[in-house]
């Protein structure tokens, strides 16, 4: 009898918070039309840029297979043994041919591949990329050492060393390092600020979109958030918003060196646009300043864009951060984002380097197949299922206990460089993948020790 | 065929309006309508009523961006029909995986609130005021997952970021415009 009444009052209790779901969704409709029509446009541009890099692809891989016909079919000549000698040599000068047309066109197809990356990551909403903070990944407890001096991120850090106890050390900071720790990222949910102002003021800040740039290489730049601004220490850690007050107004003296100069973006008044290091920061390339007209703007960078394709190896991605030297550090994460710990010791994030640099991309598809087979291996049914494309979930599972079962032990884990580029790795122990520009397969005993490195204890499944 | 001259065409009642939305919105609408039904089928049907009620409704109605409003007769269709049939039990489309994450949205509750009714508008009002002060993308995002029903890889893809980053962005949303509902005093 308890039973039943209890599984009424759970019944009555879920059906109430199903109402109040579905009163959520429906207030949705009534939001404004431009927010509206602000998220279906960039639906459509996103559907778009799909298409036309399936479309890149394809093209791509009928080359490849054109190619490869052209190479079988010479091979099968040779082996007929007939036109050895004079054709051979004209065979060997087709086969230069076609490596220097592969040259080509391998070349043609990076051109294309950062531009779609560059148009892809280009516009932007002016006015709320510069109220509120672009990523708003909280910290753990604040970070101390908020100095008043006019180089911020240079104080040093309170807590444990680097390299004593990995893994574990509190969230009082990590080894002193030239990124900026000392202002705590706070979950920014009230920001109502007015436009960014910068010292020529009116172009940029009152422009409608921001646009980003690249400097010819695999770097996209944005214009800073103020998110960024409180990191970076250009606004003090409690403001709440920017005000022409608290604007940080660049000068000639906050110029550093030359980066470069802007080769791609969608704004073209960008292009040919100086890009400089900020002098208080000069070896971070996460940060820089652009000069236009006279005027100067921050702009910052997450990182490297690398394009993600089944089968590439992870060694790209170590290459491109120079990894794992540059790494300061490795900040962690359970699920639900809530921070754990953060890892400065060199030697876990060599171990998990080299455990990463032979292996290659399973691709996104083989890693899902990987959840849906773990449900099938654990319980013998496909109540869960992958079609290639979706998942599906029978009447009789429960969505948040299956999520709960696959992602349990996961961790979230953002890498820090010492050029200030910030990215994401996630390792899923229940799949045995690490996700981070693609998806790595790891092995039973690479699971056995990343879980020492990231505090997961007994991650063996039923 | 642009939005103004097909909108021309309901208000002159010419049935070609309907054939010009097909063509310049009916894929569109499918896909939107098929993330909350799951159903290539009941889809089609669901589209069908949405041309219908467009029809029914311009005239007097004079939309400026006509995708938006038939998006939101296609949305609104769609939901009634997904609670018709699936009222006592979930189905598998992106629309109720994402509803059962919007519980994540919904502020402890605080006394009788069974009894109580909320007003859609002020409802709608606070969430539109909370989405205001996020940044585009994370705004963007969760329109994208809980108004779209896109899924998590889809939503991913508005921005090039990886699924991992967008799970933890709407998460993070979520918990943020929870907090925002009780700080403003809403009880669902």
């Amino acid at each position: 009898m308890r039973n039943e009444n209890r599984r009424q009052e759970g019944g009555k209790k879920r059906s109430e918070r199903q109402k109040s779901v579905e009163t959520i969704s429906d207030a949705l409709e009534l939001l404004e039309d431009t927010m509206l029509t602000e998220a279906m446009q960039k639906r459509q541009a996103a559907e778009k840029e799909g298409q036309r890099e399936n479309a890149v692809k394809q093209s791509r891989q009928e080359q490849r297979t054109g190619a490869k016909a052209e190479e079988e079919k010479d091979s099968r000549k040779r082996e007929r043994g007939k036109g050895k000698g004079k054709k051979e040599k004209g065979e060997y000068r087709k086969g230069r041919k076609g490596w220097k047309a592969w040259q080509v066109y391998g070349g043609m197809a990076a051109c294309v591949t950062l531009l779609v990356a560059a148009l892809r990551f280009a516009p932007a909403v002016w006015s709320s990329r510069q109220d509120t903070p672009r990523d708003s990944v909280p910290r753990t407890t604040p970070e101390q050492g908020t100095s008043s001096d006019s180089v911020p991120g240079t104080t040093p850090e309170q807590g444990t060393s680097s390299g004593s106890v990995a893994g574990t050390t509190p969230e009082q900071g990590t080894s002193s390092d030239s990124v900026p720790e000392m202002i705590p990222e706070q979950e920014s949910s009230q920001d109502t600020t007015p436009p960014e102002q910068t010292e020529a003021g009116a172009g940029e800040s009152e422009s409608q979109e921001a646009y980003g740039f690249t400097m010819g290489n695999d770097i996209v730049y944005f214009p800073i958030s103020f998110d960024e601004r409180r990191r970076f220490g250009l606004v003090k850690s409690d403001a709440i918003g920017l005000t022409p007050e608290n604007t940080y107004q660049i000068t000639e003296e906050d110029l550093g060196e030359v980066m470069g100069s802007v080769q791609e973006s969608a704004d073209a008044g960008l292009i040919g646009c100086t890009v400089y290091h900020f002098a208080a920061f000069p070896d971070l390339d996460a940060i820089c300043i652009l000069e236009r007209e006279g005027s100067y703007s921050f702009y910052t960078a997450d990182g490297i864009w690398l394009p993600e394709e089944p089968g590439q190896s992870f060694e790209r991605v170590i290459t491109a951060y120079g990894m794992p030297e540059s790494v300061v550090k490795l900040e962690v994460e359970d699920r639900e984002g809530n921070p754990l710990f953060t890892i400065t010791d060199q030697a876990d994030v060599t171990a998990l380097c080299t455990m990463l640099s032979g292996k290659t991309d399973i691709g996104m598809q083989a890693n899902n197949e990987r959840y849906a087979r773990l449900w099938k291996d654990t319980y013998g049914n496909e109540e869960v299922s992958y079609d290639g494309e979706s998942f599906f979930y029978s009447d009789q599972v429960d969505y948040d206990a299956v999520h709960a079962f696959w992602h349990a032990k996961q961790r979230v884990i953002w890498v820090t460089t010492e050029r200030g580029f910030r990215f994401l790795m996630q390792y899923n122990p229940a799949v045995r993948t690490m996700e981070c520009y693609g998806y790595y397969d790891l092995t039973e005993e690479e699971v056995a020790e990343l879980n020492v490195i990231f505090g997961v204890d007994g991650a063996s499944y039923p | 065929m642009q939005d103004q001259e097909i909108v021309l065409l309901y208000w002159q009642r010419k049935e070609t309006a309907i054939q010009e939305t097909e063509q310049k919105y009916g894929h569109y609408l499918t896909t939107l309508v098929y993330n909350i039904l799951g159903d290539m089928e009941d889809s089609k049907e669901s589209v069908n009523d949405t041309y219908l009620k467009a029809w029914n409704s311009i005239p007097p109605q004079k939309p400026a961006v006509l995708l938006t409003y038939l998006a939101k007769l296609a949305r609104r269709t769609a939901i009634d029909r997904f609670r018709r049939k699936h009222r006592e039990k979930r189905r598998a489309s992106e629309y109720a995986i994402s509803l059962s994450e919007l519980e994540d949205c919904v502020p402890d509750g605080r006394g009788n609130t069974t009894e109580q009714e909320l007003e859609g508008h002020l409802l709608a009002e606070a969430i539109g005021a909370y989405l205001k002060t996020l940044p585009e993308e994370a705004r963007i995002t969760f329109l994208g997952r809980y108004y779209f029903a896109d899924s998590i890889r889809q939503v991913a893809a508005y921005y090039g970021m990886s699924e991992a980053k967008a799970k933890s962005l709407l998460y993070r949303t979520r918990i943020g415009l929870r907090a925002y509902l009780e700080q403003e005093g809403f009880e669902l």
